[in-house]
C-alpha cells in the first residue's frame, strides 16, 4: 500500500482578490461542523455569483474524504523579500493524503470539486471549467523536507468508522476489561481482550506500512561494525592502517570543509545583520491589501498575533496547526546551506525518525518546508499535538539544534554564531551519546544560541506566522503518541507473547 | 540599601510571600482595588511600602510575626498609576492581556460556568479587535489586591480595619474582600499538632514547592538536589532555566522597575465536594479499591498528605509533608508506569518529576521548567467540620460557596502557570492517556472524562467523570519589589 505523502500547491492572487478571497476562507474555516461538513449557507454570500449554486446544502463534506489526513488552505498576503523586493500575494492549499496522488486528487475532485473551483477562482488564473485536475497539479510545489509522525497508517486504519480502524479495536478492548469482574492474571486479561474482538468483529487492517526499525539504533549492528574492524584489523594489518589513515584525513578534511563553510556563513551573517535593519528602516512595511496599517515585516502589531492566537486549539485541545514563512537571507551560500540543512532533516525524518519522534518530539502528525517565491521564502506547515507553547517548548527543549540549522538561514533569526570547527566533532559526539543512552544529551549541543534563546526564538516564531484559515483534521482526537499506542495494541493482539512482553502490551491499553 | 543573600539574591526587596505560605499565620484576607484618585493613591503607595514582609534571611522572627502585608497589581493598576508606556510595553504579553482573552480561556478551560463572562470578578472577556490596543477592561476596573495574613481573626481585623480606614482618604475604591479559611484536618501531625492545612476535598494542601536557588530553604529541611530552580524562574532580574533574563521591564544585567517582582496568579475555584464524594463512592464499588483509596489515587497522596508512591497501601505519620521523592526512579519500589501512584493523579500530573519521558534525569531537568509556587488558601465553611472523608462522603448537599483562592507565583506566566494549567491538567492524552484529564482541576475536552487507574495485570478506567472544580474570579498580577513599590509611590 503507498505510503502517506504531502500535497502542495501554490496559486497567485491578484490584490485585489486577497479581500474577498479572505473572508471566503475564514467563512469555511469557521464554520465546520462536527458531522465535519460545511453548510452553504455560510458561505453562500461570498461566493462569485457565477458559482453559486442554488439549492445546494453543502458547500464542503470533508467527511467524505477518505485519503485526506490534514488539510490546510492559507492566504499569503503580500510581502517583502529580504532585500525588499514584492513578493505577490498567493494561495497555499496542502494535503497530507493516502495513496497514489493521482487517486487522492481524483477524490478531492469528485467530493469537492465545485468547492475548489469556487475557491480557486479568485486566484489568477482561475481553473478552467472542467479543468480542475490540471489545474491542481501544475501548481504543486515539491518540498524541502516532509516528516510523519505515524508513517504507513492510512486514515481508514487509524480512525475510519468501519469497524477496521486501530481506534475502533482499541475501544472495542476497553470495552471488553470494563466489564466486571476485573481479570486476575495476564492470560485472563488477554483471553478476554481476544473474545471480546472476535464479538466486536474486528479485522485486522493490512499490516503493511510497518514502521521501518531505525538502523542507525541498534547496539548490535554498532558492535557488528566493531568486530568486523577488528578482524579486519588482525587479518590485513597493513590495509587496516592504510585505511585508517585515509579516514582520518578524510575526517580532517570534513572538519576543514564544513568548518571554512561555517566561518564564512558566520562573516556573512553580521553583514545580514545590519542589511536587514536597512531594508526594513528605508522600505518600512509593505503595502497592505485592507489599507491598514499594520507592520508586516516583523513586530506584527497585537491584531494580528490575536487572530494567529485565536485559530489555535480551535477544534479541542488536542490538536494545532502552524504556518510559517520566513525570507531566506540573501546569498547562494545561505540557500545551499538551507537545502543541504533540509534535505538532512527529510533523510533523518525518513530514515531514521520512523517512530513517531521528530528528534525527540513524539507530538508531530506531519511537518514540511517548502521553499517557495523563487527561494526566496521559506514556508513551513506543522499539523502537531496540543498548544503552541509546549510545541515551542520540545523545539526549543528537544530539537534546537535542527531548528537553529534551518532556520538561521533566514531573516531575524535570533542570532547564531556556528561554531565552525567544532560542527563536525561535536555532531560525532552528538551521534555517540544518543547510541550510548548514558551521556547526558542535553549537554552535547551543535549550537549555542539560535533557537535556544528561548523567549527571542518564541517571538521570532510568532512574528512570522500567518493565520491559518482553513484547517482540517480528520481525527481531530488523537494525538500521535494515540495513533503509534494504538497500532502497537492492534499489532499484539493475536502475536504471541512472553511474559515481560505480554505486561508491556497490557500496559498499552 | 538592599541587603542580599548570599548568592546575591536580594530578599530584603523581595516581598515576603515569595519565599513563605506564612502557615503561622492561619488568618489571611484579599481586597481587591480600583484606582480613583492617583496622586493620593500614590502617596499611599509610599507609604505601604515600608510596611510590607520582606523575604529577609531565615529565623527572622518568625515565632513572633503577628501579621503580614503584601501588594499585587494589575497591569491596569500599573498603567492607572501612570507607569511609561515604554515600561508597560516590556511586560510579558500574557500579564498585559489578561487571563480572559479567547485563547486563553480555551487552554484554561474556562468554558460554561467557568468562562469569563461568569465571573463574579476579574478580567471582562476580552473580544479579538475589540479595540486598538485589545485591553480588556472591567468595571470597575481591577487595579490592585492587598493581601493580609495574621495569626488570628481578632488581629487580621484590627489590621484590617487600619487599612480600610485608610483607603477611603487614600484614592482607592473597594472592589471587594475575599475572605479566607484555614481547615485543620481530624489526624494529627507527628508533632502533635492538628493535621493541616487541608483543601474541601479533605486532603492536606501545601506541601510540595520548588525550591528557588539564592533563596534560604524552607523551615521544614534541606533542598532536595532535583528540587531546586534557577531564581529567574520566579523573579525578574535573575536568569532563568535557559539562562537568560525573564521576560519583563528589566536590563539586560536585571536592572530596573521589575527586578525582584514576579508573577502573581490567582483563580478563584469553586470546588463541588458533594459530587467529588458521591463520584467516588458511586465508582469505587466494584473495582476492588475503596472510596478513600479512589480518592487518593486521584490525588496521588492520602488525605493526611502522605505521598502515594512511598506508601500505597495507607498513610503514613511520619510521610505526611513528605517531598522528597520521585517517580520513575524511586530509590526502593520504582513507580514508572504508575501503579502505585497514577500517571493521571493531580500531584503526578501538575509535577511529574522524573518521569516525563523514558529518561529520568532529562525529566526532571524538564519537569523543573514549569514549576510553580503556590500561596492559595481555601475559603468558605467546610462542607464537615474536621474534614473526615467518611464524613465528608455521607453529608448531603448544602449548596454552600467554598472552594480554594489558587495564587501561584511564577515569572513566566505561559510557560509555567498556564503549560501546566493546560498542557498537564487540562490534556486528556497527558502521559499517553486517551480521555483523562485532570482528575481534580482537569476540563472536560472531548465527549467524555475517564479516571485511569494502572494495575496489574491490566489498568482499571472510571468513565462519565463529571467537572468538580469551577472557575468563580480570577486576574494575572504582578507582586513587585518593595523598591518598585516606592518608585510607583514617587512616579511623577
Ligand atoms: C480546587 C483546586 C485544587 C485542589 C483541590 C488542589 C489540591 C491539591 C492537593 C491536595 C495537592 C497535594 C498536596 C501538596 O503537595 O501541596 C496539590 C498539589 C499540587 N497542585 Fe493542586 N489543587 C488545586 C488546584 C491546582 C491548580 C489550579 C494547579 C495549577 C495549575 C495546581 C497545582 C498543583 C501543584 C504544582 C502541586 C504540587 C505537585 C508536586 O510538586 O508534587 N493545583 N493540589
Amino acid at each position: 500500500m503507498p505510503d502517506q505523502s504531502a500535497f502542495t500547491a501554490l496559486f497567485p492572487v491578484k490584490d485585489e482578490n486577497v479581500k474577498p478571497l479572505q473572508a471566503l476562507l475564514n467563512a469555511v474555516g469557521q464554520n465546520i461542523t462536527k458531522e465535519r461538513e460545511v453548510l452553504m449557507d455560510k458561505v453562500e454570500g461570498l461566493l462569485p455569483s457565477t458559482l453559486r449554486q442554488p439549492g445546494g446544502r453543502c458547500f464542503l463534506e470533508f467527511h467524505k474524504l477518505t485519503t485526506v489526513h490534514f488539510l490546510r488552505w492559507v492566504l499569503l498576503e503580500p510581502a517583502l523579500d529580504a532585500e525588499g523586493k514584492r513578493i505577490d500575494a498567493s494561495l497555499a492549499f496542502a494535503t497530507d493524503y493516502d495513496g497514489p496522488l493521482n487517486a487522492h486528487i481524483d477524490e478531492l475532485i469528485e467530493t469537492a470539486g465545485p468547492a475548489l473551483e469556487a475557491i480557486f477562482s479568485f486566484c489568477d488564473p482561475a481553473p478552467a471549467t472542467g479543468a480542475l485536475r490540471s489545474y491542481l497539479l501544475e501548481a504543486q510545489r515539491s518540498y524541502e523536507a516532509f516528516y510523519r509522525g505515524h508513517p504507513g497508517r492510512s486514515v481508514q486504519q487509524i480512525w475510519g468508522d468501519s469497524n477496521n480502524s486501530e481506534e475502533e479495536l482499541r475501544k472495542a478492548l476497553g470495552k471488553g476489561l470494563d466489564g466486571s469482574p476485573q481479570p486476575a492474571t495476564s492470560e485472563d486479561a488477554v483471553a478476554r481482550l481476544r473474545r471480546a474482538v472476535g464479538q466486536s468483529g474486528w479485522k485486522s487492517a493490512s499490516t503493511a506500512g510497518e514502521p521501518q526499525k531505525p538502523s542507525l539504533g541498534s547496539r548490535s549492528l554498532w558492535l557488528s561494525v566493531g568486530a568486523i574492524l577488528l578482524l579486519f584489523a588482525i587479518l590485513a594489518p597493513s590495509w587496516f592502517l592504510r585505511c585508517a589513515v585515509a579516514s582520518v584525513v578524510a575526517l580532517i578534511l570534513l572538519i576543514l570543509l564544513v568548518g571554512s563553510w561555517g566561518t564564512i556563513l558566520n562573516l556573512l551573517d553580521r553583514r545580514d545583520q545590519t542589511r536587514e535593519r536597512r531594508v526594513l528602516d528605508r522600505q518600512g512595511p509593505p503595502p497592505d491589501p485592507d489599507g491598514s496599517e499594520d507592520p508586516y515585516v516583523s513586530d506584527r502589531s497585537r491584531r494580528r498575533l490575536m487572530i494567529v492566537t485565536d485559530l489555535e486549539n480551535r477544534r479541542g485541545l488536542i490538536q494545532n496547526q502552524m504556518t510559517h514563512v520566513v525570507n531566506v537571507k540573501p546569498g547562494k551560500m545561505r540557500l545551499r546551506t538551507l537545502r543541504i540543512v533540509l534535505w538532512a532533516i527529510n533523510f533523518l525524518g525518513s530514515r531514521i525518525f520512523v517512530q513517531g519522534k521528530l528528534g525527540d518530539i513524539p507530538t508531530i502528525h506531519f511537518a514540511r518546508w517548502i521553499l517557495i517565491d523563487d527561494n526566496r521564502r521559506l514556508l513551513f506547515f506543522s499539523n502537531y499535538d496540543f498548544s503552541w507553547e509546549s510545541y515551542l517548548g520540545d523545539f526549543i527543549d528537544l530539537a534546537s539544534d535542527g531548528l537553529t540549522g534551518i532556520w538561521c538561514n533566514t531573516t531575524f533569526f535570533p542570532q547564531t554564531r556556528i561554531p565552525a570547527w567544532m560542527i563536525i566533532p561535536r555532531a560525532l559526539r552528538l551521534v555517540l551519546s544518543t547510541q550510548s543512552r548514558t551521556g547526558n544529551q542535553s549537554a552535547t549541543r551543535l549550537f549555542e544560541q539560535g533557537a535556544r534563546r528561548e523567549q527571542e526564538f518564541k517571538k521570532w516564531t510568532r512574528d512570522h506566522q500567518v493565520p491559518t484559515q482553513v484547517w482540517y483534521s480528520a481525527y481531530p482526537l488523537l494525538s500521535v503518541v494515540n495513533v503509534n499506542n494504538s497500532t502497537d495494541i492492534a499489532r499484539g493482539l493475536f502475536a504471541p507473547h512472553s511474559g515481560a512482553e505480554l505486561g508491556a502490551w497490557l500496559r498499552k491499553l | 540599601m538592599r541587603l542580599s543573600g548570599a548568592s546575591g539574591v536580594e530578599l530584603s526587596d523581595i516581598q515576603g510571600l515569595v519565599q513563605r505560605g506564612y502557615k503561622e499565620l492561619p488568618a489571611a484576607e484579599y481586597i481587591l482595588l480600583q484606582v480613583t484618585d492617583v496622586p493620593r493613591a500614590r502617596a499611599w503607595l509610599s507609604k505601604l511600602a515600608d510596611r510590607i514582609e520582606p523575604a529577609t534571611a531565615t529565623g527572622h522572627d518568625k515565632a513572633d510575626r503577628a501579621s503580614a502585608l503584601h501588594l499585587a497589581l494589575t497591569y491596569q493598576g500599573l498603567q492607572a498609576l501612570g507607569v511609561s508606556k515604554e515600561l508597560l510595553d516590556k511586560f510579558p504579553l500574557a500579564f498585559r492581556e489578561g487571563m480572559a482573552t479567547l485563547h486563553r480561556e480555551r487552554l484554561l478551560g474556562d468554558r460554561g460556568a467557568s468562562s469569563a463572562a461568569n465571573w463574579r470578578w476579574g478580567s471582562a472577556p476580552c473580544q479579538p479587535n475589540a479595540d486598538e490596543e485589545g485591553l480588556c477592561e472591567t468595571d470597575p476596573a481591577l487595579h490592585l489586591m492587598l493581601l493580609m495574613y495574621a495569626k488570628d481573626g481578632p488581629t487580621l481585623s484590627r489590621i484590617k480595619k487600619s487599612v480600610l480606614d485608610e483607603l477611603d482618604i487614600s484614592g482607592l475604591h473597594t472592589i471587594t474582600g475575599l475572605d479566607t479559611v484555614f481547615l485543620a484536618g481530624p489526624e494529627c501531625d507527628p508533632t502533635g499538632s492538628p493535621n493541616g492545612p487541608k483543601e474541601h476535598f479533605g486532603f492536606r494542601d501545601g506541601i510540595a514547592q520548588p525550591h528557588i536557588a539564592g533563596m534560604p530553604s524552607r523551615e521544614d529541611g534541606h533542598a532536595i538536589p532535583g528540587n531546586i530552580i534557577p531564581t529567574g524562574e520566579i523573579l525578574l532580574g535573575y536568569a532563568n532555566a535557559y539562562g537568560e533574563m525573564p521576560e519583563g521591564p528589566t536590563d539586560a544585567n536585571g536592572q530596573g522597575f521589575g527586578r525582584n517582582g514576579t508573577f502573581l496568579v490567582f483563580r478563584q475555584l469553586h470546588q463541588d465536594v458533594v459530587g467529588f464524594w458521591n463520584y467516588v463512592a458511586r465508582q469505587a464499588a466494584d473495582k476492588g479499591y475503596g472510596p478513600v483509596e479512589l480518592a487518593a489515587k486521584m490525588v496521588g497522596r492520602w488525605p493526611d498528605g502522605t505521598p502515594l508512591v512511598e506508601s500505597p497501601t495507607g498513610p503514613k505519620s511520619t510521610l505526611q509533608t513528605h517531598d522528597r521523592f520521585v517517580y520513575a526512579g524511586h530509590h526502593s519500589h520504582p513507580d514508572p508506569f504508575g501503579l502505585h501512584c497514577p500517571i493521571g493523579s493531580h500531584i503526578r500530573r501538575t509535577n511529574p518529576r522524573d518521569s516525563l519521558n523514558e529518561d529520568p534525569q532529562r525529566s526532571l531537568e524538564l519537569s523543573n521548567q514549569h514549576r510553580i509556587i503556590r500561596r492559595g488558601r481555601s475559603y468558605g465553611t467546610p462542607l464537615v467540620a474536621d474534614m473526615d472523608p467518611t464524613k465528608l462522603m455521607a453529608a448531603s448537599e448544602d449548596h454552600a460557596e467554598r472552594g480554594l483562592h489558587f495564587i501561584c507565583l511564577n515569572a513566566a506566566i505561559d510557560r509555567q502557570f498556564e503549560f501546566v494549567q493546560n498542557l498537564w491538567a487540562n490534556n486528556p492524552k497527558f502521559g499517553g492517556l486517551y480521555d483523562d484529564p485532570d482528575p481534580l482541576i482537569g476540563v472536560l475536552d472531548g465527549e467524555r472524562a475517564t479516571f485511569t487507574v494502572q494495575k496489574d495485570p491490566v489498568r482499571c478506567t472510571y468513565a462519565d467523570m463529571p467537572r468538580f472544580v469551577q472557575v468563580r474570579g480570577g486576574a494575572y498580577f504582578f507582586l513587585p519589589g518593595i523598591t518598585a513599590i516606592r518608585t510607583l509611590g514617587t512616579m511623577k
